[in-house]
């Protein structure tokens, strides 16, 4: 008997110890692959080199479309690229390591998801370009911010943030749809303020700027509770509904992946009957699962503000253009760049951003950012191209859903 | 009576570089009850552990009720007749009583695949009582029961109305005495009634001579001797029977041979109206140059004086005074010079997974030590000199303990308070499940001790080393002193048991 | 026969005390053999001083917390609240860093707190007749509060050193330096004084110890204060890494420890068989996969899964059966 239970124990041993090498060497080849493949750019006097895509989310329709769009314009560009995960709290040192782990002598740029040790990482590697993604950086754009002072180095490019990077200008375009929609009795939920202070200031703006709407309106509107529930990184409580200030709501307003951390709830509380049936949800961010894609736009995910994904043209443009030495002439200071908001609102945008967009299915044929679109805004297709003129089209409709009618 | 149930036949079984059996055979018949004798590492064990499926054999070959026999499992063995009692524990925790007895057959019990507890419960009771276990209950749960009591269990689940062959193996060592009696009765009633065959491996003499009726000697993983009944009743039986074990003269002497009770004056230990646990206001005083031997079956509470005489007991009231100071824990009493060797040597006295040298050494530490620092040489210089003056066999102080034989192990023990120089010793059944040899090594160092002035208190549940050894004799029963003896070259087990019981 | 025996048992023997010893750093060793062929045929070298450093800026912290845990672990006991204690420490390094302007008062306030976390941890456990993981657990779960009430009172999730500099911390050598003289220090309390002897003993068999004159108490209470002073210093260089603390410093390390000790060949029950070299080895086996893996063109989330894979071929090989018991 322990006879066996020793063989059975080495050979399970063995078995892993297998498995183990054969995937290590298929990692290998498969690198392998990858690097030959790119180092090879059809210019003769481009740069290559390794992009470092330092990601905060490892799966869902974000991280599949940036794997798609850094599989196709890598190769394009003649680089290759390696995804890296950030510390799920976004810890400096969780970051730092990280990135150095998968530093190689071939690295040239990084595009980062989140802004936890970035003046670590950019002493660290000072002649490494970076760019953010996806988030306001609030370390580096206030005042006393941990990373500060990476505003003004020089091998920082800015970041484009995942929506408007202010609150107030949340906020404000919240309060109007609430009134558009004529909800009379609404709650707010949002993620909490220590790490999103700007959703405490959107809370704030939607209350101002509907009681400011009260002091003329017919039918007043009533924002329940004096400021938002506070999800800590968990879905919303059940209870929340058995409150008496709580019954019959219109709407919530979910400041956070609403999809995720609302809808279960809510929808469960609906069918339970502890909830208003027609309650509805306005809320951020998309998740891929089709029931819930089936639900925005009809459902209880009433409306939908999608920071768009494919904004990460903006990372790669400032970095391309740094790496072969051609910055835009007139860019000097890095800047955070407002998200624009892919609005679903209705059922049939949200079949035109499943049919026509690669936000769900990462299909790089339906990217807005077409051959045409790099020809024209990459320094080293067009020497002319301006950052003022990259600017403004960042800022467009172009990203907004109306590019996938 | 004389019908052959089994044989064995040039059985060969190696561990590694080990030979455990070289050559064996045997025979035994109906009716008999053999014993098997041997010091540690004679085979005595392996030989039957083969023939009851425990273990496999190199070569040779077993014919059981004339067909050959190799069964695979212990359990294949027991289904067929030939059942082992173990040395080592080997009930089930956490369940009943009834559950263990009936280990493997439940379904005797059960309906539509629910067992009936109740059912077996009952049937386990009238099985309990057929053994005349009156205090062992079958609905309860096992973990309820001591070591001993256990041991019982097990042995009510081996032996079955198929038993053929039953193996008692070392059991009564760990056995309290009402449970040898137990035993010993449902061997004779086996053998003697239903002409069963019983082989009763020992190295305890004294129990081999009462009751085996046919007697095999091994060493060294061969037979070295045979012996009938009439042998064994013989005068110089004990004196061959200790040659052939042995394999060289060990000497006439064996016990301490004097019959001088003298000792100091000056106190060593005093124990004062203690009262803890079931003991009640127990008081004692033990001097230097003194053996103070207690007797007693194993729940007489002898074994809490031990332990309270250590501070390892709470006491509600009284004291333990030594060299002047209170002792209430086992620190204290190292520091005022006390030693204590456990009875459950390889739970309590050593550490198995350490050293010789680590072991002997460990009360001595604190003295070992200078500033911060323990060097390693001062270590090994202490356990070197221990190891030489208790001939412990071993190649060197860095052999972990549990390598050795037991014998051995108790040595080790021995050593570690010899080693730091205590005055007081505290021995509680010193040499359970210790070769003659070694036993009579231990008597002589016991002897030594009282010589040098030093305080002896020996617990132990064999009477005849008590008498052996001890200068006077506290027989306890239900916790309290019930008889003292002297020590007297009159006195007989025979005259003590009665106050045991 | 005697002869025979004499021969081959002091080779069973040496493999059975050494065995687990042997094979985690012929593990180690095979890693750096393996890296150190298989690195530069793609063009990248783990003996560039680039990625020296990072080793050890990978490895720092995981040692120096496993150096000190080997004193809990070798009692068979476990401790979960380590990741929070470095966390704690961290932020109170950093807070009152800021404060007066200088790390020194922090690191006191740290080492006074160990203490009295490891009184905590230490004493609870025998006195109140609990299993020790219980108490980690409470003290976690407290340490874990108070980071959380501290970092949502200052409103958000990490601060960082303002004036002062906090570059000598990232320096490899200082690192090195540290480590060498922890690791010989521990060496020196586990295998030559009391405290270390008495903590094997004391992991091996507890009732043989306290018979043997072993205060369980005050010597399980002086382990973890060793223990205390070693996180201590982790947390420094945790700290002096990004000069910075967040709420999530430390999430999880005690885990990195167990790793750490198991690869390094420590026997999850403690007692006689560990090592403070434990420590040290299993903590560079896993960095060295840390940072080699990427190397040899691993992507980053198959490291995951391979480390897991390797600690899982390391337990089956070390484990034995009646060791297989779980630390409390």
């Amino acid at each position: 008997m322990k006879k066996f239970r020793n063989v059975t124990k080495k050979a399970t041993a063995a078995v892993f110890a297998g498995v183990l090498a054969l995937s290590v060497l298929t990692g290998c080849s498969t690198a392998d692959g990858g690097s030959s493949g790119g180092g090879s750019g059809e210019d003769t006097n481009t740069v290559g080199g390794k992009i470092l895509l330092m990601s905060n989310v490892s799966s869902g329709p974000m991280y599949d479309y940036n794997i798609a769009f850094m599989d196709k314009w890598t190769e394009e560009l003649g680089y290759t690229y390696e995804v890296v995960y950030g510390d799920s709290a976004n810890d400096p040192a969780g970051n730092l390591n990280a990135v150095k782990n998968a530093m190689t002598s071939d690295v040239v740029g990084l595009i980062v998801m989140q802004d936890g040790g970035l003046v670590d990482i950019m002493t660290e590697y000072p002649e490494l370009y970076v760019v953010g993604l996806g988030n306001d950086m609030l370390s580096v754009y206030s005042d006393d911010g941990a990373n500060a002072a990476v505003a003004d180095n020089d091998h920082f490019f800015g970041t484009v943030a995942g929506g408007y990077a202010n609150g107030e200008d949340t906020g404000k375009m919240l309060a109007q749809t609430i009134i558009d929609a004529g909800y009379e009795k609404v709650a707010v939920c949002m993620s909490p303020a220590f790490a999103y202070p700007q959703y405490a200031v959107a809370d704030q703006t939607i209350r101002e700027e509907i009681a400011a709407y009260n002091e003329t309106a017919e039918t007043p509107i009533e924002v329940v509770d004096d400021e938002a529930t506070v999800l800590m990184f968990k879905p919303l409580d059940a209870t929340f509904f058995n409150e008496p200030a709580h019954q019959d709501l219109d709407a919530i307003i979910g400041l956070c992946a609403g999809q995720q951390f609302i809808y279960p709830p809510l929808s469960s509380a609906i069918a339970s009957g502890t909830a208003n049936p027609d309650t509805k949800l306005i809320t951020f961010g998309m998740e891929g699962s089709s029931d819930l894609v089936a639900d925005v736009g009809t459902g209880i995910v009433q409306q939908l503000y999608v920071p768009n994904y494919e904004e990460i043209f903006f990372c790669m443009a400032m970095l391309d253009n740094a790496i072969q030495g051609k910055q835009y002439s007139d860019y000097t200071q890095s800047e955070v760049l407002d998200g624009v908001y892919v609005h679903i609102s209705s059922d049939e945008i949200m079949s035109n951003i499943e049919n026509n967009s690669p936000l769900l299915n990462g299909d790089m044929s339906k990217s807005i950012i077409t051959d045409e679109v790099a020809q024209k805004y990459l320094t080293r297709y067009n020497p002319d191209a301006t950052y003022a003129e990259f600017r403004e089209f960042m800022l467009s409709d172009a990203f907004s859903e109306k590019a996938y009618e | 009576m004389n019908e052959v149930v089994f044989e064995v036949k040039h059985m060969h079984k190696t561990f590694g570089p080990t030979v455990a059996l070289g050559d064996v055979s045997i025979t035994l018949k109906k009716g008999e009850i053999r014993g098997l004798i041997g010091e540690n590492g004679s085979g005595k064990s392996t030989i039957m552990s083969i023939a009851s499926g425990k273990q496999k054999a190199d070569s040779g070959e077993m014919i059981y009720r004339g067909t050959p026999w190799n069964p695979e499992t212990m359990i294949e063995a027991q289904k067929a007749g030939i059942s082992m009692i173990l040395q080592e524990a080997n009930t089930i925790p956490g369940v009943t009583v009834a559950q263990n007895i009936f280990a493997g057959r439940e379904s005797e019990f059960s309906r539509f695949g629910i067992v009936n507890m109740k059912k077996m419960c009952e049937a386990a009771d009238v099985l309990l009582k057929k053994f005349g276990i009156e205090h062992i209950h079958a609905g309860d749960p096992i973990n309820l029961y001591n070591f001993e009591d256990r041991k019982l269990v097990e042995i009510v689940r081996c032996v079955t109305d198929e038993t053929q062959i039953l193996v008692v193996d070392e059991t009564t060592t760990a056995l309290s005495l009402e449970g040898r009696q137990i035993l010993y009765k449902l061997i004779h009633r086996m053998a003697e009634k239903e002409n069963k065959t019983i082989v009763f491996v020992s190295h305890d003499m004294d129990e081999i001579l009462e009751h085996c009726s046919v007697l095999t000697v091994l060493r060294d993983g061969s037979i070295v001797g045979e012996l009938s009944r009439e042998e064994m009743d013989a005068p110089d039986a004990v004196q061959r029977i200790r040659y052939l074990m042995v394999g060289r003269e060990i000497g006439d002497k064996y016990y301490r041979e004097d019959y001088d009770t003298s000792h100091q004056e000056e106190v060593a230990l005093e124990l004062k109206h203690l009262t803890f646990g079931s003991i009640r206001d127990f008081s004692l005083t033990v001097h230097k140059g003194e053996i103070v031997g207690f007797g007693g079956l194993s729940g007489c509470g002898m074994h809490e004086i031990g332990r309270a005489a250590y501070g390892l007991e709470k006491l509600d009231e009284g004291e333990v005074i030594c060299g002047g100071r209170k002792i209430k824990n086992p620190l204290q009493a190292i520091q005022s010079g006390i030693g204590y060797i456990s009875k459950n040597r390889d739970q309590e006295a050593l550490i198995l997974e350490a050293s010789i040298e680590e072991n002997i050494v460990l009360p001595s530490l604190p003295s070992l030590q200078k500033g911060l620092m323990i060097f390693p040489k001062d270590e090994h210089a202490l356990a070197d000199q221990e190891i030489k003056a208790l001939r412990i066999k071993c190649h060197s102080g860095k052999q972990l303990v549990n390598t050795l034989s037991g014998g051995n192990k108790q040595k080790v023990s021995f050593a570690k308070w010899s080693a730091k120089g205590s005055d007081v010793i505290i021995m509680d059944c010193p040499t359970r499940g210790v070769d003659i040899g070694v036993k009579q090594s231990m008597y002589a160092l016991i002897e030594e001790m009282k010589r040098q002035g030093k305080a002896v208190l020996m617990i132990s549940e064999e009477l005849s080393e008590l008498i052996g050894m001890a200068d006077r004799i506290l027989i306890m029963k239900d916790f309290e002193v019930k008889k003292e003896f002297m020590r007297s070259p009159d006195l007989k087990q025979t005259d003590i048991i009665e106050y045991m019981i | 026969m005697e002869e025979t025996k004499k021969k081959s048992v002091p080779l069973k023997e040496w493999w059975r005390k050494n065995g687990a010893a042997a094979a985690s750093y012929g593990g180690l060793i095979f890693c750096i053999i393996l890296f150190s062929i298989v690195t530069p045929l793609r063009g990248e070298s783990i003996w560039s001083p680039a990625k020296l450093a990072t080793l050890m800026s990978d490895v720092i912290v995981t040692a120096l917390m496993s150096v000190g845990a080997v004193f809990i672990y070798s009692l068979g006991n476990l401790d979960i609240s380590i990741g929070k204690q470095i966390g704690l420490y961290a932020t109170i390094m950093v807070f009152v860093g800021n404060l007066t302007g200088s790390l020194i008062p922090g690191i006191l306030i740290c080492l006074v707190l160990s203490v009295v976390i490891a009184v905590v941890n230490g004493a609870s456990g025998p006195l109140l007749n609990i299993i020790p993981i219980i108490p980690s657990v409470v003290v976690m779960q407290v340490l874990s509060g108070i980071i959380t009430v501290v970092f949502s009172t200052l409103g958000t999730r990490s601060i960082t050193l303002r004036t002062i500099d906090y570059s000598v911390f990232k320096s490899p050598v200082l690192m090195f330096v540290v480590l060498a003289i922890e690791v010989a220090v521990t060496a020196f309390l586990f295998n030559y004084t009391r405290v270390g002897k008495y903590a094997r003993m004391l992991g091996a068999n507890k009732v043989a110890a306290g018979q043997s004159g072993v205060s369980l108490l005050k010597f399980r209470v002086l382990c973890y204060i060793i223990a205390g002073i070693c996180f201590v210093v982790a947390a420094v260089f945790q700290m002096g890494y990004t000069g910075s603390a967040s709420d999530s410093t430390g999430t999880g390390f005690e885990m990195n420890i167990m790793v750490a000790l198991i690869l390094g060949g420590m026997p999850i029950s403690g007692g006689m068989r560990s090592r403070v070299s434990a420590a040290v080895v299993g903590a560079f086996t896993f960095s060295i996969l840390d940072v080699g893996l990427p190397m040899i063109g691993l992507p980053t989330r198959m490291t995951f899964i391979v480390k897991a894979v390797i600690f899982l071929i390391v337990v089956l090989m070390t484990s034995r059966k009646k060791e297989g018991t779980l630390p409390k």
